[in-house]
């Protein structure tokens, strides 16, 4: 993670800890900010003592599904108030300044809508919501965006999951907002219209807008931020460049599943390989945790053959987004 | 686009969505009622239509079918957005929650005096001879508007108290204006159902009205101007704190 850049957080080098405050941090002059700002409803804990700032361009809020990124979504566009902390916007709270809205959009997660509207309709109603002097053609001009034309005149009720996604980004984007607050835009998007949004998004980020959106979806993020916020279990895990994270993800010690003709003859030679950490042999099966991914994959073929031993599935046990994150949090 | 061109967007927009809703049938069933008892006493070619128009009135009409509809109305118009989670759509918006809320609060009125008004006409031009029929129409007109206003005021505010708005709200009407207020006379001043027939029966023609109203026309105005505010201060305090959680 490079200090000067526009994100700022707990750092990805070294033990993460989110209660650190790096030295250049200063959320009164980011135009998204969180000051140990923490979220519980009754006793569950949803965000806990998160402390950002989020810079123009695209940054990816990334973690598994109920790690809290719709609470801080939420928080963040002032629906949700912290139950302790602050969020700042332009360095106000947001609540107490609803005049942010005219430069603030929220697309959010809930397939909530206004089904007897048709979605040039919801366009226009959100334009003149947002106090546009022209609401018509800025509801052309987002339906445009969003490729939602053909479908402008038939009522949202009808639309398809991937069609109710675009147009609510499309009403969210309708005052042409510098910041934009995005709740797993892509769900429900075909692969085209998925990358079509990216286009859009990538476009309006270059143009100096400030975009956090969230996903659970690591190839998403990987496409379309320069910069993580990775939360888990309501703790904000890494924050920083994408691809120092990722390099982290991936070089993290990797568990494998084996199964082989001899389980045990491949096993008496992997373990004096340097890549592999540790080996046991259980029931049928054989379980491997090798330090890289690459190495390790390239080698069990190489080993395998030279024991002449089959291999009949080599299957990586710990690559769900939990695992990845928790490596995370406690290397 | 002024403050006006957002009132006139929002009030469109709950008109469509809460009269959209199927509880809307409920309320169009029972305005029906009091127009089918008239014609009942006009065939048995009823006696007394004064009284009996009083009864129709005070009875039917504002006991129990104007609390009713602007109980559904006023449940809807705020509560609907609510439930269907589209008041975010609103919130994000630099939109004052006061003017939310008058939109809403409008529309919910004028809705209520809009049918139960019909209703009311309906019966009493049907049950009363024509000298006394087109009088006894204004009065309840008035007067209907009137507890329109304030009846949806309380609903409003019920909605963003609690999500069983319209239970909570029948149970208040049934057991405090039709039962506690008609046994002690001291919560008279505190019933909407009064301020209702204050009104109706200071506009009534027939003098002594029949209908037995315990508060002056001053008073039923007074104390219902003061309900309604308060009921309207507390719903825009309430959104003003509305929380809306994505998953809680």
């Amino acid at each position: 993670m490079s200090g000067s850049g526009p994100l700022w957080g707990p750092a990805t080098e070294g033990a993460p800890d989110p209660r650190s405050t790096p030295p250049a941090f200063d959320p009164a002059a980011a135009p998204l900010a969180a000051v140990h700002a923490a979220r519980w409803y009754g006793n569950v804990v949803a965000v806990n003592d998160v402390t950002f700032a989020v810079g123009p361009g695209v940054t990816g809020l990334l973690g598994p599904n109920g790690a809290g990124k719709s609470t801080l979504l939420h928080m963040l566009s002032g629906l949700l108030a912290p139950s302790s902390g602050a969020v700042l916007i332009e360095g106000r709270p947001i609540r107490e300044h609803p005049d942010v809205y005219r430069r603030l959009a929220l697309a959010p997660e809930r397939d909530a809508a206004y089904g007897f509207l048709t979605g040039r309709e919801f366009a226009v109603l959100s334009a003149r919501l947002a106090r546009l002097p022209d609401p018509d053609a800025a509801a052309r001009r987002v339906l445009a965006m969003v490729d939602m034309e053909d479908a402008a005149d038939r009522p949202i009720g009808g639309y398809s999951k991937g069609m109710r996604q675009r147009i609510k980004l499309g009403a969210a984007l309708v005052h042409d907002p510098r910041i934009l607050l995005l709740d797993e835009p892509f769900n429900g998007m075909d692969p085209r219209q998925r990358l079509h949004m990216m286009t859009l998004l990538d476009g309006m980020a270059r143009e100096g807008r400030v975009i956090l959106f969230s996903s659970h979806i690591l190839e998403e993020v990987e496409r379309l931020a320069q910069r993580v916020l990775v939360m888990l279990a309501g703790r904000l895990a890494a924050a920083g460049d994408y691809r120092a994270i990722r390099r982290l993800m991936t070089d993290r010690p990797h568990t494998f599943s084996l199964r082989t003709s001899d389980d045990r003859a491949i096993a008496a030679r992997l373990v004096h390989e340097e890549v592999v950490l540790g080996v046991q042999v259980g029931d049928g099966e054989l379980d491997v945790r090798a330090a890289d991914y690459g190495t390790f994959t390239r080698l069990v073929a190489r080993v395998a053959a030279e024991a002449g031993v089959s291999l009949y599935e080599l299957r990586p046990t710990d690559e769900t987004l939990e695992s990845v994150f928790s490596y995370l949090v406690n290397r | 686009m002024g403050r006006h061109g957002v009132f006139r967007q929002l009030a469109v927009l709950t008109a469509r969505q809460a009269l959209g809703r199927r509880r809307m049938l409920v309320a169009l069933l029972a305005a029906a009622v009091p127009v089918l008892v008239a014609l009942v006493y006009r065939l048995a070619g009823g006696q007394d239509p004064e009284l009996f128009a009083s009864d129709l009135l005070n009875g039917i009409v504002v006991t129990t079918l104007l609390p009713l509809v602007a109980l559904i109305f006023g449940t809807s118009v705020l509560g609907g957005e609510i439930e269907d989670g589209t008041i975010v759509y609103l919130l994000v918006r630099p939109v004052a929650r006061r003017e939310i809320v008058a939109a809403k609060l409008l529309v919910g009125a004028a809705a209520t005096a809009i049918l139960v008004g019909i209703s009311a006409a309906l019966a009493l031009l049907i049950s009363l001879p024509p000298s006394l029929g087109p009088g006894m129409v204004m009065a309840s007109s008035v007067a209907i508007a009137w507890g329109a206003l304030i009846y949806t005021a309380i609903a409003v505010a019920l909605t963003l108290v609690t999500g069983h708005a319209l239970i909570v709200g029948l149970i208040y009407v049934y057991l405090w204006e039709g039962v506690i207020a008609g046994l002690f006379a001291g919560t008279r001043l505190a019933s909407v159902h009064q301020y209702v027939l204050g009104v109706a029966a200071a506009l009534d023609p027939t003098q002594p009205s029949l209908l037995q109203a315990h508060l002056s026309a001053a008073s039923s105005v007074g104390l219902g101007l003061l309900v309604a505010a308060a009921a309207t201060v507390f719903a825009v305090w309430r959104l003003a704190g509305f929380e809306v959680a994505e998953r809680p």
